[in-house]
């Protein structure tokens, strides 16, 4: 059963498990409505008795729907437990000890990060605000219906 | 709000900050998953559980997930993605220490109502597998959320270590 990156158009993006397709334009279509339609993105909220009736709860806009990239695993699943193949491993150790070396020296810890960097579900740097956050390669693409006309 | 740190915060800063310990380490990447138990019935060692009893952290969404899922903070400070805030001091004696605010995580769209549903708390715990995984610290929501279709909530989790 898969997990779907929602990617808005704002960029902010989040994973959600969905039964299949239906169920995630569903849930999607009905946010992306919302936000045309000027809704709140928000849940219902009921305040707690055991909380400051000051504590602030701010309402937020419900942000159109771009993209939705599905994966069989949690994209997070990626590098999961800090293992990553050794020969990707030992490619980036040599590459960062090239990159990193000053007059003949290496600050180990800016090796650590590079090598430690491998293992992050997470890119670094998105090439554009609607490109995936993660470094697992995504299945497919899911067809966004709701978004004709809007 | 209530907050509360539990123990495998304080096992990694004995021993993986001072010890270099090769086993209890930090994950590749940091969870943030919501519960329906409210701070105030979590205790330091807490724990994920699909039990609902005592301390335990039980996870939205667990028996019927309706959209959710844990998202993702990157282990970086200030890089482009999801990630940490550059940190900042307190020197305030009893109050005070280094914080960081991470970038906010959206959870949904929803389908529908999750089971369970109405969260009360966030918390910031590792791996994908709900109910399971080490919870590291969690705060309250502001409210009791309860989620339907169409619905996402948003997390700015802060940490602050004294």
């Amino acid at each position: 059963m898969p997990f779907y990156e929602t990617i808005f158009e704002t960029g902010d993006h989040s994973i959600a498990f969905y039964e299949d397709d239906e169920e995630a334009s569903r849930a999607m279509g009905a946010h992306h409505d919302r936000a045309i339609n000027g809704e709140s993105g928000k849940a219902h909220s009921t305040p707690r008795n055991d909380l400051p009736s000051t504590v602030p709860d701010p309402d937020f806009p419900a942000t159109r729907v771009t993209r939705a990239l599905v994966y069989e695993n949690h994209p997070a699943d990626y590098g999961v437990g800090n293992e990553v193949e050794a020969k990707e491993a030992g490619a980036k150790l040599q590459a960062a000890v090239k990159e990193l070396t000053n007059d003949s020296t290496i600050n180990v810890h800016e090796l650590a990060n590079a090598v430690r960097e491998l293992s992050s579900p997470l890119v670094v740097q998105r090439g554009n605000r609607h490109d995936s956050s993660y470094k697992m390669a995504e299945g497919r693409e899911l067809e966004l219906n709701f978004k004709a006309g809007a | 709000m209530a907050v509360v740190s539990f123990q495998r915060s304080s096992q990694l800063f004995t021993d993986y900050v001072l010890g270099a310990s090769g086993t209890v380490v930090p994950p590749a990447s940091w969870t943030m998953g919501l519960s329906s138990v409210a701070v105030s019935a979590m205790v330091r060692n807490s724990i994920w559980s699909v039990t609902v009893s005592g301390t335990n952290i039980n996870e939205l969404g667990s028996t019927t997930a309706s959209g959710y899922a844990r998202q993702t903070i990157a282990k970086s400070i200030a890089q482009a993605g999801i990630d940490w805030g550059t940190s900042t001091f307190d020197n305030t004696l009893s109050t005070g220490g280094q914080s960081s605010t991470a970038d906010q995580v959206t959870f949904g769209a929803f389908s529908g109502a999750p089971s369970p549903n109405g969260a009360n708390s966030w918390v910031l715990t590792d791996g994908t597998v709900l109910n399971a995984g080490n919870p590291y610290f969690a705060g309250d929501t502001a409210a009791t959320r309860t989620f339907a279709n169409g619905d996402t909530e948003k997390v700015t989790a802060t940490v602050k270590a004294g």
